[in-house]
């Protein structure tokens, strides 16, 4: 037996910054052999699906809303949509269209968040945010900025940025005025100009060389691009109804992680969802601004590097801006601010695209509107098998590097997903052990 | 002519817990009515740049937890003693990486103060004491004095003597 086959080694990174959450991923190499690749999620389990039940059903949406500080649109339009089919409620036009603004809102400020601070960093040799900005101080700032307008819509639509209250099953509770969200239309068509020119700053990067054979999941719809309703399309299937959901995707318990994982049936397969998905399955119903960007910044399908999903997230910021920007100039106030209904008991689910890609949920309540069940799929979960075998695709090409090189790769690989591992706490520790 | 000063002040935080002490103080430094004071809040580090551009000096009001509830630390940024805190936030940005990342872009004003309040352990809803009351307005009526004082060019820095601050 060699001396490398007999080498013990352990490698720990304290610290991997930008990364939204709290787990470590643990390798154990034998030899030349990769014998362990676990993407550890060791924060407690919030139990949220736990606290739903017995709550009234309008406590939903603010209590969903409480699991993402970036994505919170996501959890609560998911959740009120299928509170609103066990309902049996079909909100007015107007409403389904400022709601679809709204979760514009969202992808813009979860979207140059991670492009700006957290994921342009390693394309640039930089170890932060803060040294991007000192080499580009004004494509930061533009992010900054962008950023500002998506939160500035989520406040008007939402009553706030971080965790908003206004969205209500059958509609919203208040309201905005016409004229705040008129206002908006300068910012949009800045936002629109400067969020091309971002993508265009992107164009040159140079991304690992590094492709599988994904199974890209997302919604998606024929006419208009997928994001608050659709059917679950797949590069793998046909097509399925949302309520046919659970029939192929499954999550499973694994002893390293507090975080569940999802699988897809038959074959307990991993699967890839969120932009760059999006992209590859939706490419034909982006606006056209957004798909000349595409095109021009070289993420037009085929894409299977999950490196390149920063060009999906600005692709799509793009079009968060230009399709808000559509609705903003064509805005028909609503003439009610929320459907009535009746209380019944029942089941229901609905899927939306979060920024970090396809969110699941399913409900069941009894008569009084009280939650009995609640199951929440967050992007992440569906993800994290396939991170993990990314890393089993990557280490074999790295063993042969030091440690910090395979932490540095690792870590690049595992932020392209932008994980959101929850929003309390941050870090990651990478534990490579050489038997 | 006199030159209009804008100062902003910002509590860093929520509505709930011990985490809700920034944004108590601001709102009794509110009640106050101090001329050309913008009074502000924020629940992420990183909203700190959408509110400092263009302004003459900045305050940032938050908690922390410490064995003296109550004790108002003042520190002046940029302080080294600041980044070596053990802060908490949310993706990745905490109030130092929110304030290096201004001042790399050039937004923050010459006067960065950071006023942190302590507590001791979880302060959960409803226990909001008398004691507290008085707290929150003592510390609002100190930071309403150094703002005066700084007004008048007489730029004050003190840090409490403390354990870590």
């Amino acid at each position: 037996m060699s001396e490398s086959e007999t080498t013990t080694r352990a490698i720990q990174v304290p610290i991997l910054t930008r990364v939204e959450g709290e787990g470590a991923l643990h390798v154990r190499l034998r030899g030349n052999e990769i014998e362990q690749v676990q993407l550890k999620i060791y924060e407690p389990p919030r139990f949220f699906e736990a606290l739903l039940r017995g709550k009234p059903m309008d406590d939903v949406a603010d209590i969903t809303s409480r699991i993402c500080g970036i994505c919170p649109i996501a959890y609560q339009m998911t959740s009120v949509q299928a509170l609103e089919s066990i309902q049996g409620i079909a909100i007015d036009p107007e409403v389904a269209r400022l709601r679809r603004l709204m979760y514009c809102g969202e992808w813009i400020e979860s979207h140059v968040l991670h492009i700006h601070l957290l994921h342009a960093p390693d394309f640039f040799d930089c170890d932060s945010a803060i040294e991007l900005a000192k080499r580009f101080p004004n494509e930061v700032k533009r992010g900054l900025k962008l950023k500002q307008i998506g939160n500035r819509l989520l406040e008007i639509l939402g009553g706030r940025a971080i965790h908003p209250v206004n969205l209500a099953i059958g509609g919203y509770y208040r309201l905005p005025r016409h004229e705040e969200l008129a206002a908006l239309v300068a910012d949009f068509e800045w936002g629109l100009q400067n969020s091309v020119d971002a993508a265009k700053w992107l164009k040159g990067l140079t991304f690992p060389e590094f492709e599988a054979p994904y199974e890209f999941v997302a919604l998606s719809c024929p006419d208009r691009y997928a994001i608050e309703t659709g059917e679950i399309a797949s590069s793998g299937h046909t097509s399925i109804a949302v309520e046919d959901y659970e029939k192929f995707f499954y999550e499973v318990h694994v002893p390293h992680s507090t975080a569940l994982q999802a699988r897809k049936k038959p074959h307990d397969s991993t699967y890839f969802v969120g932009p760059l998905a999006r992209i590859q399955l939706n490419y034909h119903t982006l606006t056209p601004i957004a798909k000349q960007t595409a095109e021009a910044i070289g993420i037009a399908p085929p894409c299977r590097n999950p490196h390149k999903s920063i060009l999906a997230r600005a692709v799509e910021t793009v079009f968060a801006f230009e399709e808000g920007l559509a609705i903003l100039k064509s805005l028909t106030m609503p003439s009610r601010s929320r459907v009535p209904y009746e209380v019944r008991a029942g089941e229901g689910v609905s899927a939306t695209e979060a920024p970090r890609g396809l969110i699941f949920h399913r409900y069941r309540v009894d008569g009084q509107g009280k939650v009995e069940f609640a199951k929440i799929v967050p992007p992440t979960s569906q993800n994290q098998a396939q991170i993990e075998a990314d890393l089993r695709q990557l280490l074999p090409q790295l063993i042969a590097c030091d440690d910090a090189k395979i932490a540095l790769d690792c870590e690049r690989l595992i932020r392209t997903y932008d994980p959101c591992i929850s929003c309390s706490t941050h870090f990651l520790n990478l534990h490579i052990e050489r038997v | 002519m006199s030159r209009v000063i804008r100062r902003v002040v910002i509590g860093i935080g929520s509505a709930h817990g011990q985490d809700a002490i920034g944004w108590r103080i601001v709102e009794c430094l509110g009640r106050l009515g101090i001329d050309d004071v913008a009074c502000e809040f924020a629940r992420t580090p990183l909203e700190i740049l959408d509110r400092c551009e263009g302004i003459d000096s900045l305050h940032l009001v938050d908690a922390c937890i410490g064995p003296e509830s109550g004790r108002l630390h003042q520190l002046q940024w940029p302080d080294e003693r600041i980044v070596a805190l053990r802060w908490t936030s949310t993706h990745g940005i905490d109030v130092p990486g929110a304030l290096q990342l201004a001042t790399e872009l050039g937004m923050l004003p010459t006067s960065v103060t950071i006023w942190v309040m302590e507590c001791e352990g979880n302060l959960i809803e409803g226990a909001w004491s008398s004691a507290w009351t008085q707290r929150i307005e003592t510390a609002a009526n100190r930071i309403a004095r150094t703002k005066a004082r700084a007004v008048r060019g007489e730029i004050f820095y003190r840090c409490d003597r403390t354990s870590g601050l």
